[in-house]
This record gives structure tokens, C-alpha cells and sequence, in this order.
């Protein structure tokens, strides 16, 4: 593939980015190639255990075929390096004097202890950023401390706002903190970049997984410190503060939708749900709510049980389709509770061109990846390549831009350094 | 209608005084905004009577009392921004408007599409008035396509996204998070954006128009699952606090009120360590437990075997989990992460003290360095604060024509 032709007019060409580590750090080298940064994913000799994630594609488990590290891993090369031996760390100083950008989400101080820490690095390039990606930060108390996907949705008050008071609290049952992580470390890497436009010198930027989730949840935070009350799960319903919550959640024909009963400020969005009810002859009591006058204080238990009732009923008695339709078209805000079935199939996304094939030769066939995440006049934003194989680029890095020779490959290969 | 002294953004910082016209509200735009200011950005916001921001309506309210200055959302996501009051539907609204255009590098609104081209600020027109200028829609579907007129807030758009599929207990129905889930992805891939577009604009003095959506994004948090369905695999009934490839996993309940831990093991090591813990009992020595396949072919047993256990550990049981190396924690509430020791030495949440009405708090970005990126943020602007000082300082009005605009209600 042709890396210069399909990144033209892309606004981080200019940008080279190592990336040493593992999925901590993959969405974020990700973003930065997206917008065009030479993003190479350094990965151990044989393959990064990011590899080993699932899903896999047709479910089989194979490190050419984990659907994480596919996606994670689009639009960047790849090269395997062993930095934990003196001819690798050589190698990847060599590197890292000709890089913009070093992304890295070892443990605290594992890098300084190979001696390719940032004051280390450095030295040898005055302008490098290392972007340093641990789950809690590099200082702290709990700078050592262990987390998995799980740990930070418990951690950064989601968790605390989710699911059936009484029963556990629940986490989003797809991984979520690494996204949060990547598109925050990006930010990050590009204020650092824009800083050293300023200053000539690059820096180090300690970044913190844990931080990110919790920036990545915030309301409970705007509950307890602004009003001293714990913001908590309500099941389908929102929490209000202590009294009864408003429904979120209904049933309805074929599945779920979320609508919830809105006043005053708001109270057209109910009133328009109610005029179509009328229109079905099921508006009943509700016709006669003052929905844009009424406050929520004035509302009974009893009162809004009753309401929940009848819409329950209505919502009973329609498709999801024809309630979200239906919400667009009088102005009222609804939205099915999509599978990722529902997702793939959804006519916005389409029509926006959301999804794009990719050509993966090693699966013989194509995957479907989510593209054009964000639209701009000046350049396309998406998936361009797939990931690399392992070891794909050590031929037209090592070889082609650092002068190492075929046999000198080979013994490092025999090696184990790359 | 106040007016206040305020000095110029310090050109130190990373973002060089960017200047950043803010047409958003509630939650997704003015973090956007926000980050951009404790980088260095001036953030001029516009406020209206005729349109009050919701995050200035809603509880909670600091201490319980209700106001447009106590609104914790609204403090919490608005710090050091200017606040400009003036009517869009006013002809002299629309032309302080565009005399902002021409003052501001960014410009950021999330109306419902179509609403700014109707008042005649389409990006086109913009443009006329400022040719390089980096204008920025964030909506919930985007500017174009069938469903783009749709209303929504995060707390919704959640399940269209599919998030909301994706919670549950196992086995069970969907459930809805009560957060607004994808108001704080939508900001961190604008900002990448913005950034990017100002590398751009530097390059070759383009500007551009940035189309960015609560849905595009939010999908993407759950692209390896969509990636998955479209090559090829079945749907999966929910697995709540489960995980393909761990046991246990999960959220077990401690002693106190409502008080939970979440734990997982992902290696033998830490089923050694567990066990250890956990006083070595006898049931965890059983051959069902043994291995990762043992524990998750007799999961449901051990969740509940090792909840029997929690119900009678306080919170002290997560640190001897950590300290041997066992991923652990608790299910913090707000309060807990007021606490957090960790948070608190990374300076996470600060506290920043207004004039009227006292200390109001706001979060830091996510990283730390030396020299810092961004600075600590004034607190943020009582409605209209700067209305007088953005025309008179920013825009050079003379006294007579800012008092001949207001008088006819431009500022409302």
C-alpha cells in the first residue's frame, strides 16, 4: 500500500509516531494515524498479546484475526523488536532520534529501567514527546495498582449509576476505558505537539487511564460535589435526587425504547407523544396534563404510576421503527434500543457513509469497519488500510530507512530481536 | 447586566490565546469549549434569555438551592469563559454575531441542524466573513442524512448507539445507564479535530467545517463489536459484569449499606492470591475451580461462593487484593471519588471559588507534565458577566452604539 497517495491533504502527515506498549496505548497511535501521522506499532518478536484479544474473526483464535487488535491497529505499520536486549534498545534509539510522537503504555519507570526513559531519549532527540499511558499515572498511591476494563468502569462512578437498585451494579458489557483512554491521549499528544511548536523541545506527558474514565462519566461527580447527594442507580428510571425517578426504559412491540416523561421547560416533547395517542384514541387522562406548566414536585407517586401505565400500554402496541419515526416526525425525542445488529443496519449511518470494507488478504475476504467517524471539508477521516501482519514493515523500516542489511536481518531475526 | 475586568488568556499556554466563539450548551460543547480554554484558548460563550442553557435550569444545585449561578452542571463544564448575552433573533444579534466571526478562529455550535443556516450563519456565510475560520457542528446524527432533524440529549441517544443493548444482567433484559453516556465521548474526538484543523491551517491557511456527531462517535466505542456482527456472528444474549475470557469477574457486595467491590482474575497468579486472601477455604481448593475453564464452566457458583465471602469484608479487602496484584476495587459512588486519595495527588478536581456564590468544582484533564499544558481555570461566568466588556473590548464598540443595541434588546 501506498501510504503517501492515500494520506494526502491529511493535516498530521508531517508527524512520525512510535508506538511501544500494548492495547493501552493502541487507540490513541490509532486516532493519530487516522489524521494521517506515520504511526508504527513496535511489537515483540512474534506478535503483541493485543493479538490474543477477542473477538476473532469466523471465531477463530488466531493473532491475524483478533477483531480488537484490528481495529485498534488500522492505518499504522508494523515492526517486531525486541527492546529488552542491547541490539534492540540501539535499534529503537535509532528510531526514536528521527520521531515526533513516542506513545508508550508500559508500566511506571520500565522504560527508564531499560534506559530508554525519557531523559534517556531525549538526549538523543531534543524534540521528542513520550506520551506515557499507565492506568492510574505515573505518581500516586495507586500508581502500581492493577485494572482491567471492569476495575476502571467501577472505579470512575459509571458503574454506581447503572443497573437494579438492590442488584449489582452493572458495566457496559463491551470494553469501553481503552477508547476513552485513546481519544483523550490523543488530545494530549497534539497539545504537546502544539506547545513544541512554541517552545523547540518536546516533553514527557504522564497520562492516567483511570483519570480519563472518570472525565469519561463526570455527572456523579456534579452530583456530590455540588449538592453533597450520591447520584445512583434507579434501574430504567433516572436518578432525581432522592425522590422517584423518570422512566427511561419501556417494552414496546419488538424490543425497547428510550423516551423519557419531560415537564415544563421540556413538557412539548410529552404533549407531542400525547397527541399522537390521542390520535390512536389512548391519549385518556394524559390529555388533560399541563405537561409544559407542571413541575415534577407536583407529581404524585400515584399520579405517575398511573401516566406510566398508559404509555406503557401505547409503547406496547408499537414497533420501534414506527416510535422513532414517529418521534421525528412530531418532534419528540425517542430512540429504539438498537442492538448492534439494529447499528449496522441503521439508515443514518449509512447515508452518512459510516461503514467502509477493508481488504484483509490473510482472512481472504473483507471486513466492515465504522469510518468517517467525523466529517471535515478538508480531508476524509477513516479507515485506509488494514492493521499489520506481524512483522509486516521490518523489511521497509529496518532495511529501507535504517540501512540494515538482509544478513544482519536474519541474524536478528535467529535472535529473537525482531 | 454586569460588567467585569478580565485579563487576556497568557500567551504561555499551549493554545496561544485561540480564539473560540462558543454557540453550544448543556454538556458535550461547553466541556469541548472548556478544555480549549485551560489550554490557552479566549472562550467568548453566548447566552440568551430567549434560550437559557438547560445546565443552568436542571439540579443539582449547589447546596440544594436552586439558581442560574447554583447549577453544578453548568459550573462544573463552563469555567474561565466569557460570557456574552445576546438575541440571535435580533438583526443587531446577528451582526455582533458576525463581528464575532470575524474575531474568532473557532467557532463551535450544536443547534439542531439547519438552525444556524436559517439565521443566515450557514458556514458558507461565515466563511464570507472570515475566510479561514474553523467552524465546528456537533449535533446528535450529524448535519445530513434521514434522520439528522431528530431531537435528542445523551441520555437517549445512548441506545440508539447501542450502549443501551449492551447493559443488562446476564441473560436479562436491556437496561439504560441514567448518565448521558455520550456527552463525554462526542468532546474528545472534537477537540482531535480541532486540533487537527489547526495543524491544517497552519500549513496552508485553510480553514474548514467540521460535521461531529453523538451517534458516529459513540459507535465507535463499540466498533469491535459491530466489526464482529457484520463478519458474520450471531448476536449474544448480555453478560452483564461477566467477560469472555475471565472468571471470576464481577461485582460482589461488601458489609455496609449498598457497598460493592468489583474483582477480577485474568491469570492463575491471581487465583492464587485470591485464594489466599480469601483465608484459603475449602471450597476454592475443589478441582471446579481450578482452572480458567474449571471457573468458567461452574461461574455461577463461584460468583456466588466468592460474594459469600465480600458480605463480610469492609472496603480494606480491595487493598490487600491490589497489593497482591489482583485486579480489585470499589464501585465508587460520586463521594467515593471526591475521596480518592489518587485523584486527589493527580489534582483531578478542582476547586474554584466565584464571587457570588462560593466554591464550585470542575475536573482537570487526564495527564500531567512538566512545563504543564494547561492552567488552572477562573471560575466560570455569571450570566452576562462580559457582555459589556466583549463589545467594548473585544469588538471596540463606543459607548453610544453598545447603549443603542442594547435598548433595543440585542444583549437579552
Amino acid at each position: 500500500m501506498n501510504i503517501t497517495d492515500q494520506t494526502q491533504n491529511l493535516p498530521l502527515t508531517k508527524y512520525r509516531v512510535l508506538e511501544l506498549g500494548d492495547q493501552k496505548g493502541s487507540y490513541c497511535g490509532r486516532l493519530l494515524a487516522d489524521f494521517g501521522a506515520d504511526v508504527i506499532r513496535i511489537e515483540r518478536p512474534g506478535g503483541d498479546p493485543e493479538r490474543n484479544l477477542g473477538p476473532f474473526h469466523q471465531n477463530i483464535p488466531h493473532p491475524e484475526k483478533s477483531l480488537r487488535w484490528l481495529w485498534n491497529n488500522a492505518n499504522k505499520r508494523g515492526i517486531t523488536l525486541n527492546i529488552g536486549v542491547r541490539d534492540g534498545q540501539e535499534i529503537f534509539t535509532r528510531l526514536a532520534a528521527k520521531t515526533d510522537l513516542l506513545i508508550e503504555s508500559f508500566p511506571p519507570l520500565y522504560l527508564n529501567s531499560l534506559g530508554l526513559g525519557y531523559e534517556a531519549l531525549r538526549k538523543v532527540n531534543p524534540k521528542i514527546i513520550v506520551v506515557s499511558i499507565t492506568p492510574f499515572g505515573g505518581t500516586g498511591p495507586y500508581r502500581d495498582y492493577q485494572a482491567c476494563d471492569l476495575v476502571y468502569s467501577a472505579m470512575s462512578g459509571f458503574m454506581y449509576s447503572t443497573g437494579e437498585p438492590g442488584l449489582a451494579p452493572l458495566r457496559i458489557s463491551a470494553e469501553q476505558a481503552y477508547f476513552q483512554c485513546g481519544c483523550q491521549a490523543a488530545v494530549a499528544a497534539l497539545l504537546g505537539l502544539r506547545m513544541r511548536e512554541k517552545t523547540g523541545e518536546g516533553q514527557q506527558i504522564d497520562f492516567s487511564i483511570y483519570e480519563s474514565v472518570v472525565s469519561g462519566c463526570q455527572i456523579p461527580s456534579f452530583y456530590w460535589l455540588g449538592a453533597k447527594q450520591i447520584y445512583r442507580r434507579e434501574g430504567n428510571r433516572g436518578y432525581r435526587g432522592g425522590v422517584i425517578g423518570i422512566r427511561g426504559l419501556w417494552p414496546c412491540k419488538d424490543g425497547h425504547v428510550i423516551w423519557r416523561i419531560l415537564m415544563s421547560q421540556l413538557g412539548r416533547n410529552t404533549k407531542a407523544v400525547v397527541e399522537w395517542m390521542n390520535s390512536e384514541g389512548m391519549g385518556s387522562s394524559l390529555t388533560d396534563v399541563d405537561w409544559e406548566s407542571r413541575g415534577w414536585d407536583s407529581v404524585t407517586r400515584e399520579e405517575m404510576q398511573g401516566w406510566e401505565n398508559i404509555f406503557a400500554d401505547f409503547f406496547s402496541r408499537h414497533t420501534k421503527v414506527e416510535l422513532y419515526e414517529e418521534g421525528i416526525k412530531r418532534g419528540f425525542v425517542l430512540f429504539p434500543v438498537n442492538t448492534i445488529k439494529d447499528v449496522t443496519e441503521n439508515d443514518q449511518l449509512k447515508a452518512r457513509q459510516f461503514w467502509t470494507r477493508i481488504e484483509h488478504h490473510e482472512i481472504g475476504g473483507f471486513l466492515t469497519y465504522p469510518n468517517q467517524y467525523l466529517k471535515s471539508t478538508a480531508y476524509h477521516v477513516g479507515v485506509r488500510s488494514r492493521a499489520p501482519l506481524i512483522g509486516e514493515h521490518n523489511s521497509q523500516i529496518y532495511q529501507v530507512e535504517l540501512g540494515i542489511s538482509q544478513d544482519q536481518l536474519i541474524m536478528l531475526k535467529g535472535a529473537g530481536i525482531i | 447586566m454586569r460588567s467585569a475586568t478580565t485579563s487576556p488568556k497568557k500567551r504561555e499556554l499551549t493554545l496561544n490565546g485561540l480564539k473560540v466563539l462558543d454557540l453550544t450548551w448543556v454538556m458535550a460543547g461547553p466541556l469541548t469549549t472548556a478544555y480549549l480554554g485551560m489550554h490557552g484558548a479566549i472562550v467568548i460563550k453566548i447566552e440568551s434569555e430567549k434560550r437559557l442553557d438547560h445546565a443552568r435550569c436542571n439540579p443539582p444545585w449547589l447546596n440544594g438551592i436552586a439558581g442560574r449561578e447554583r447549577a453544578s452542571m453548568f459550573n462544573a463544564l463552563n469555567c474561565d469563559k466569557l460570557s456574552l448575552q445576546l438575541n440571535l433573533s435580533t438583526d443587531g444579534g446577528k451582526q455582533v454575531l458576525k463581528r464575532l466571526v470575524a474575531w474568532a478562529d473557532v467557532i463551535l455550535e450544536s443547534f439542531t441542524p439547519g438552525v444556524l443556516a436559517r439565521l443566515g450563519l450557514s458556514y458558507e456565510e461565515l466563511k464570507k466573513i472570515k475566510p479561514d475560520i474553523i467552524m465546528v457542528s456537533m449535533s446528535i446524527q450529524g448535519q445530513n442524512g434521514p434522520e439528522s432533524m431528530s431531537k435528542g440529549f445523551g441520555s437517549e441517544i445512548q441506545a440508539l448507539a447501542g450502549f443501551t443493548s449492551f447493559i443488562g444482567y446476564p441473560d436479562g433484559p436491556p437496561l439504560m445507564t441514567g448518565l448521558a453516556y455520550t456527552d463525554f465521548i462526542v468532546p474528545w474526538y472534537t477537540l482531535i479535530g480541532i486540533l487537527a484543523a489547526l495543524e491544517h491551517r497552519e500549513h496552508n491557511g485553510e480553514g474548514q467545517y467540521i460535521d461531529v456527531s453523538h451517534l458516529e462517535t459513540g459507535v465507535t466505542f463499540l466498533a469491535v463489536e459491530a466489526i464482529e456482527y457484520l463478519a458474520g456472528a450471531k448476536l449474544k444474549p448480555r453478560i452483564g459484569n461477566r467477560s469472555p475470557w475471565a472468571a471470576p469477574h464481577g461485582a460482589y457486595q461488601l458489609r455496609g449499606e449498598d457497598r460493592w467491590c468489583v474483582l477480577a482474575v485474568l491469570n492463575d497468579m491471581q487465583w492464587h492470591s485470591l485464594k489466599t486472601i480469601m483465608g484459603d477455604p475449602d471450597w476454592a481448593r475443589q478441582a471446579k475451580f481450578h482452572s480458567l475453564l474449571d471457573r468458567k464452566m461452574n461461574e455461577e457458583e463461584l460468583d456466588k461462593l466468592i460474594g459469600q465471602w465480600t458480605c463480610t469484608q469492609d472496603e480494606g479487602v480491595i487493598f490487600r487484593l491490589q497489593a497482591a496484584g489482583v485486579p480489585a476495587s470499589i464501585v465508587s459512588t460520586g463521594q467515593d471519588l471526591s475521596a480518592c486519595p489518587q485523584l486527589k495527588e493527580r489534582g483531578h478536581f478542582l476547586k474554584v471559588v466565584r464571587s457570588d456564590v462560593g466554591p464550585v468544582y470542575c475536573e482537570m484533564p487526564s495527564y500531567r507534565c512538566v512545563p504543564p499544558l494547561f492552567e488552572l481555570p477562573k471560575p466560570p461566568p455569571s450570566f452576562g458577566e462580559h457582555t459589556e466588556y466583549v463589545c467594548k473590548n473585544i469588538l471596540c464598540m463606543s459607548d453610544e452604539e453598545f447603549l443603542k443595541m442594547y435598548d433595543k434588546g440585542v444583549f437579552y
